[in-house]
């Protein structure tokens, strides 16, 4: 462990993000919860938020679940070989976090839908109609959810698969012990902190849906409690009882998280820093899995986006035409947009990674278990109650003005996607390179130094996953941005909304094709980008 | 890389900012709160407001909140302090809210006299009807099947998942049909729920994806409103979607216009309303999907295709304050 006066830096270190964290979350979040307690009986002692609360946390463990299972295989193949479009199907796969929930629900439907092009095309092939029943149901549900979220984990346990040293693998192997039993009580526990992370976000992430729940769901029996929350903020205007339904929500989020604490810290920590597995070059039989491998992957990613880029071009009846296109771009909004989602994006990606790194860097090496439970609960809050604490704070404090609304909307994108950053780099900080600090140290190197020449590059490929997870996010968001902007910031969501409330769904897709390939070459921008240097983290 | 990024966000972003300031006029403005159906890329607002300013000479300040849920939330929390002169886009299902707080004050508008006394929901014209509208189940002529006659009908085993629905917990659509059910059947309202439920798809959370899912063909009855083929007749030239009219009835929305207690600029805020209330009247039904609310307004051939409900069922002041407990026991009795 280090020293006193160290755990001080990580602190200063950490200042900024723990005070714009205070400001953005605990100071709105306290604000909501104080209106709750004169209903907060209600709310606690009806058997209807019961039904919707084990409902909820089932759905929630399901899809983080089956996610992170579904994800192993992928992440070991990943993590083990070099091929062809290895790291570019990895960030493909965080793709789905841009597009807004409701054109998640359109590709779903277009897709996999009753006449959508999956029944069209068996159809065709089977030479009889065929209606594809997968949408509707719970299994519609969870297989939303695990679509949306695969890519988290398989992103991080990829990630910190590639650090483990085979070394421990093989000592297990010369024991005698067979590839299973290796996994389970080698591998896996090396794993531990890399899954949890991925578990809690996923867990979270599905916790606060609904517009999914409900519509791909079919039947209002599949309710979580964010539905309840929501309509009383924006259906029946009820703040009072939201916020006792905000408060019900915070308690059971804290004592999940607590749990996961828990078990985030049993078990001894196996792994030494510094190993790193060697990327095997594929040959023989190998390549076909690789193929095979991508394809799937391919397969399960590729067609609920690419649903999108085709409605633009094809409307319902077949016909190709590029009137949508003509539409969207024929407004002057349309490039002002497109650089207020880019700006945004960036600033609040870039400062999400590296806010994210020094609470990661702060938690780790003080062993504070608070600071990634603090910086989780934005995730777990859900965005009815966001907004509502984050429009009392601007009342209060922000002036009405062109900045103060940017300000606003980039903060407010900043705190929404800080959760994600924190978790993706916490496994890395801290595995990765206390032992390296402490040498550092002794070495007479002054403690930024050794931030700046040791932990910050080791870090550099957890940042990067943040980065592209927040870009993703906040490049999508589109709640926070209506109502904290005031309308002066228009972003590429908020034009989509506009369109399909004036009933064009055409030009909504084509609005989300144009995020779609604005978040694309962002990330072959950055890929390329780091080609050119060894990963030799 | 990244720093590269970060380099062009730092010279970008007040680039930007200047790129959208508007020179600031306080001399002679009108400070306006809108839904944003009125205030978005699309709607009646970028028509409406360059027009308005030219003919009066008064700036506009439009600033919105995301829906009329939403932007009222706003507008009672501010309070005194508020800058909002106008607000626009309340609904008279969500008026009670607005009274209960007392933030409008009353406005006889020389135009009030052009307007169907029935729609003036608010008798004291603290909020000024400007736009109608009646939910309704919009059908696919295309789908082969039979359409219902009534809501009771839909109810048949033959519409068995040829239904989208609007779950009335998250979206005022929903709301709308848990009225206008509560409005037909009684306090039976709740087993024609539980029986409609089961022929719907499914239960969407708001109007846009049930709408979505519906022009998707995943099924050929949508809730909707009777003005929504219009748009299909105007943008497509495509008569396939049709609104159904019930015999019992329809339940109307309408929404309305205020100008603050609180107001700094009330003759400018007097001159907006009027604006709306005449001249925007085309604008705001055409970009909206409604009817006016004022009767002496041309409106596009393509409203034929928007047939007017034999009966327009309106909400009771008993209805209003029961709402919230039929939402209750909706959920209640469907979860």
């Amino acid at each position: 462990m280090i020293g006193g006066k160290a755990k001080i830096f990580y602190l200063k270190l950490s200042l900024f993000a723990l005070l714009l964290l205070l400001f953005l979350f605990i100071i709105p979040l306290s604000m909501t919860l104080s209106r709750a307690l004169t209903s907060a009986g209600d709310v606690f002692s009806s058997a209807y938020t019961y039904r919707v609360l084990s409902f909820t946390l089932f759905e929630s463990f399901l899809s983080a679940l089956i996610s992170v299972l579904l994800s192993l295989p992928f992440a070991y193949f990943w993590s083990h070989h070099k091929f062809f479009m290895r790291s570019f199907v990895l960030s493909l796969s965080t793709l789905s976090f841009t597009i807004p929930s409701i054109l998640v629900v359109l590709g779903f439907v277009i897709f996999y839908g009753r006449s959508g092009v999956l029944s069209d095309v068996l159809s065709q092939l089977l030479g009889r109609e065929v209606k594809v029943k997968v949408l509707y149901s719970f299994f519609a549900i969870i297989f939303a959810h695990v679509y949306l979220n695969l890519p988290v984990a398989f992103n991080l346990i990829a990630n910190g698969w590639e650090k483990i040293d085979p070394i421990y693998e093989e000592s297990s192997y010369s024991l005698g012990r067979g590839k299973m039993r290796t996994f389970i009580s080698v591998t896996l526990p090396m794993l531990k902190k890399e899954i949890l992370s991925a578990f809690i976000l996923i867990f979270f992430f599905c916790f606060t849906s609904f517009s999914i729940v409900l519509v791909l769901g079919g039947s209002p029996k599949f309710s979580t409690l964010e539905v309840e929350i929501y309509r009383r903020v924006h259906v029946s205007l009820e703040l009072d009882e939201a916020s006792a339904f905000a408060l019900f929500n915070f308690l059971v989020t804290l004592v999940i998280l607590l749990v996961s604490g828990k078990i985030g810290r049993m078990g001894r920590e196996k792994r030494m820093a510094g190993g790193m597995a060697k990327l095997e070059k594929l040959e023989g039989k190998k390549k076909l899995v690789a193929i095979a491998l991508v394809l799937l992957m391919l397969l399960f990613i590729l067609p609920p986006l690419l649903s999108i880029p085709y409605r633009s071009l094809v409307d319902r009846n077949g016909e190709f035409s590029l009137s949508s296109w003509e539409k969207i771009f024929s407004r002057s909004q349309m490039s002002v947009s497109i650089v207020n989602s880019l700006l945004i994006a960036l600033s609040a990606a870039l400062f999400s990674a590296y806010l994210g790194e020094t609470l990661a860097l702060f938690s780790a090496r003080t062993g504070s278990r608070i600071v990634p439970l603090f910086a989780t609960l934005p995730l777990a809050t859900g965005s009815a109650t966001l907004g509502l604490g984050m429009n009392i704070v601007q009342r209060s404090l922000m002036p009405q003005s062109l900045v103060a609304s940017y300000l606003m909307v980039t903060l407010m994108h900043l705190m929404i996607t800080i959760p994600f950053s924190i978790r993706t780099i916490l496994p890395g900080a801290a595995l990765l390179g206390e032992e390296k600090t402490l040498s550092s140290y002794t070495l007479g190197k002054s403690y930024f130094t050794t931030f700046a020449s040791i932990e910050h590059p080791l870090l550099s490929s957890y940042r990067r996953k943040a980065f592209l997870f927040a870009f993703a996010l906040s490049l999508g968001e589109v709640n926070a941005t209506m109502t904290l902007s005031s309308g002066k910031v228009t972003t590429l969501p908020v034009l989509l909304y506009n369109l399909i409330g004036s009933y064009d769904y055409q030009g909504a897709s084509a609005l989300g094709t144009v995020l779609l390939l604005l978040a694309f070459m962002v990330f072959f921008i950055l890929g390329a980008g780091r080609k050119g240097k060894a990963d030799v983290t | 890389m990244k720093k590269l990024f970060f380099a062009l966000c730092v010279l970008l972003l007040p680039l930007s900012i200047f790129a959208q300031a508007e020179s600031e006029n306080d001399g002679n403005s009108v400070t306006v709160y809108a839904y944003d159906v009125f205030t978005g890329e699309w709607g009646a607002g970028p028509e409406l407001i360059p027009l308005f300013e030219e003919e009066t000479g008064i700036k506009v300040n439009l600033i919105t909140a995301g829906g009329a849920t939403e932007m009222l939330s706003r507008v009672i929390a501010e309070g005194e302090g508020t800058e909002a002169d106008v607000v626009l886009g309340i609904s008279d299902d969500m008026a009670d809210k607005a009274y209960d707080a007392d933030i409008f004050a009353p406005y006889e508008s020389k135009y009030l006299s052009e307007i169907d006394d029935e729609l003036e929901f608010d008798k004291e014209h603290r909020l000024l009807p400007f736009d109608w509208g009646a939910y309704a189940f919009v059908f696919d002529t295309e789908s082969g099947i039979t359409p219902p006659g009534s809501l009771g009908d839909l109810t048949k085993s033959e519409y068995k998942d040829n239904l989208i629905l609007v779950d009335p917990r998250t979206s005022d659509v929903g709301l709308g049909l848990l009225l206008w059910s509560h409005e037909v059947f009684g306090d039976e309202y709740l087993s024609w729920w539980k029986e409609v439920s089961k022929n719907a798809l499914t239960i969407a959370d708001g109007w846009s994806s049930a709408y979505g899912l519906f022009t998707e063909g995943e099924a050929p009855i949508v809730l909707s409103y009777t003005t929504s083929p219009v748009y299909h007749v105007m943008n497509e030239n495509s008569t396939r979607y049709k609104a159904l009219v019930f015999p019992e009835g329809h339940h109307g929305t309408i929404e309305g216009i205020g100008i603050s207690k609180y107001a700094k600029n009330r003759e400018n805020a007097e001159a907006f309303v009027d604006f709306i209330l005449s001249e925007g009247q085309a604008t705001m039904a055409v970009k909206n999907s409604m009817y006016p609310a004022n009767g002496n307004t041309e409106l596009p051939d393509a409203y034929e295709y928007a047939p007017l409900p034999e009966k327009l069922l309106r909400t009771t002041d008993e209805e209003m304050a029961a709402k919230d407990d039929m939402l209750d026991s909706w959920a209640e009795a469907m979860i």
